[in-house]
């Protein structure tokens, strides 16, 4: 999709970036990361344009962007950057109109995307189209404007640093919609970032940059298992920390062993003592666990399930770090991993997580 | 309730627009028998006028070029004076207008001219600066943002700059109204009417009635003209402080 091909800039004197070339694939999420003066940020405004480099050449879908005109391009790139960047003397809607408007839409359709954008968001259109980003928090004001950045449908998304200025639980909750989003729209995201937590949630293939250089481009995993000095230095000496919020639940997911329905009856003589509870749809609510209960009455699930109320399974998409995380919250010894509707699809062991984690270190 | 909804604005407005019929009636009604106290050669409604056609022809001339220089002065190809235009228009401000009309009477002559021609250079500079300030005023990081959304520098400037840049570029042109309509006063000793006519005539005849007369219709002149333009910076602000 993105073919960056030896591409260098100086500023003032100054080696912003040197001779690094990169591969994008259509779908992927690749995320610039490096300590700050690495030169991220330049490589990501030299693919839609607004820094040009002094040697080398990039191609989007296989045409060099400088056969394209610099504003033709950009409004087929969405573009988020730190901060606000919202228009402030423009409301909410008028905000998301700008390229749809630049791209002269009809009114029609140009509303309808607006809307489309808003619900993706989980934004009720009714209480946001009138406000100004003044009135946003700064959740809703990114989440705004990644709206707009996508308003066009564009099929690259470039982010810069987008969730550097947020709290931490806002930047979480946003980073999940990010990858809820690129799974629902298919977009092939560029996104920059100085976190390293927030690089190994998102990434699809990280990039790690230092003074300008390429230092390695590769899977987040296998970024964690390289053996550099600077890697090291850059993740700190939490490495397997990082490894494991590398790793996805979904990669060590097994079936599950013991499933019963709420209203099935509790088998009596099985050699198992822990059982799931479902739902008649399948989904995930709670479990039992029969190792305290001597004698097996012919009872119906519902009466000796244990329910948390704030507990509601790990998700797919959850890393090996949450999952450790919720096992030591919730005392159990194996997961329940839920899809995004809430049906039970299989489950993690803590011994299987522990074993992963002897590898790494 | 709805009385409650009028503003100071508007009660000021009423009073001058009584006081102005009132002196006017008088004029007719009387003729020069009140004239000690008042000013009652022209009718009042009159040197209103006059006063209002000085003002706001010069301001609306001072206020669009000044606009425009200030807009051509922050584009890229012109920056590199804009050090030189900023220092310009302060040395100019300092300058008295009192001397800018002796010095446009003898190459316009006596009359409305030369006081427009006064007026137009002296609101000029307000407007300028504020335009600039108010164009450097909008943060980079927006017009990049525009910039990167595929806006060419025309529709950044019309769609994003001079939007976010109106409050304060309407507050320059507020203030060379309010200095317009103190200064053209000044305009009556070059014979260009308004509301200095009863101060130089009464300066001259040693009646302060007159100076008072002409004095606090100008100045109520441009208590309102500041409050309405006011008003107007308020709702171009509203909605993105």
């Amino acid at each position: 999709m993105i073919e960056i091909n030896s591409v260098s800039k100086t500023f003032n004197g100054v080696e912003a970036v040197k001779n690094i070339s990169i591969k994008i694939e259509k779908s992927e999420i690749c995320v610039l990361i490096g300590p700050s003066g690495a030169g991220k940020s330049t490589l990501l405004k030299m693919i839609n344009k607004m820094v040009t480099p002094d040697s080398g050449q990039i191609k989007i879908k296989g045409k060099s962007v400088n056969e394209i005109e610099s504003f033709k391009l950009r409004r087929k790139i969405g573009y988020v950057i730190q901060g606000i960047g919202l228009f402030p003397h423009l409301t909410v809607m008028e905000n998301i109109k700008v390229v749809p408007g630049l791209l002269n839409w009809d009114k029609k359709r140009t509303e309808k995307r607006v809307y489309e954008l808003l619900e993706l968001f989980k934004m009720e259109p009714g209480i946001y189209l009138k406000k100004y980003p003044g009135e946003l928090s700064g959740g809703e004001a990114q989440r705004v404007g990644v709206a707009r950045a996508l308003a066009a449908d564009p099929e690259i998304l470039l982010m810069d640093e987008p969730f550097a200025s947020l709290d931490p639980i806002t930047r979480q909750k946003l980073q999940l919609e990010i990858l809820r989003v690129q799974k629902v729209l298919d977009k092939t995201i560029v996104f920059v970032t100085h976190d390293i937590d927030e690089a190994l949630k998102i990434a699809s293939k990280t990039a790690l940059l230092k003074n300008g250089r390429l230092i390695s481009y590769k899977t987040p995993y296998n970024l964690l298992s390289e053996n550099d000095e600077f890697i090291s230095e850059f993740l700190g000496s939490n490495k397997w920390i990082f490894k494991l919020s590398a790793i996805k639940i979904k990669q060590i997911l097994k079936p599950c062993a013991n499933v019963l329905m709420y209203s099935d009856n509790v088998p009596m003589n099985s050699d198992n003592d822990f059982f799931w509870i479902t739902d008649e749809k399948k989904r995930f609510m709670g479990w039992i666990d029969l190792k305290g209960f001597k004698n097996r009455e012919n009872t119906k699930a519902k009466n000796l399930m244990v329910k948390n109320k704030s507990f509601s399974g790990a998700l797919m998409e959850d890393s090996l770090k949450k999952a450790l995380e919720i096992i030591i919250e919730t005392g159990l010894y194996k997961l329940p991993v839920v899809d995004s509707s809430g049906v039970l699809t299989g489950e993690v062991m803590g011994i299987d997580i522990l074993r992963i984690q002897n590898e790494i270190l | 309730m709805k009385f409650c909804k009028i503003q100071k604005r508007e009660i000021i407005l009423l009073i001058f627009m009584f006081s102005v019929t009132i002196l006017s009636m008088i004029k007719y009604f009387s003729g020069d028998l009140f004239h000690k106290y008042f000013y009652l050669r022209t009718y009042s409604v009159k040197l209103v006028f006059e006063h209002l056609v000085l003002v706001v022809f010069s301001s609306a001339v001072s206020g669009f070029s000044g606009f425009i220089c200030g807009v051509l002065f922050t584009r890229k190809s012109f920056k590199d004076f804009l050090p030189a235009v900023n220092a310009f228009s302060s040395a100019a401000q300092t300058f008295p207008p009192i001397a800018v009309l002796a010095l446009c009477v003898p190459v316009l002559g006596f009359g409305a001219k030369p006081t427009i021609a006064a007026l137009v250079i002296y609101g000029f500079f307000p407007v300028l600066r504020s335009t600039v300030s108010g164009l450097e005023s909008v943060s980079k990081e927006i017009t990049e943002t525009a910039k990167a959304m595929g806006m060419k520098k025309n529709q950044i400037l019309l769609k994003i700059e001079i939007p976010l840049a109106s409050g304060v570029i309407i507050g320059g042109i507020r203030i060379c109204a309010v200095i317009g309509t103190g200064t053209a006063a000044l305009g009556a000793a070059v014979g260009a009417g308004g509301l200095g006519v009863p101060v130089i005539s009464g300066l001259t005849n040693q009646n302060y009635f007159h100076v008072l007369h002409g004095g606090i219709l100008a100045a109520f002149l441009a208590v309102i003209i500041d409050s309405y333009l006011e008003k107007f910076e308020n709702y171009l602000k509203k909605g993105f402080s």
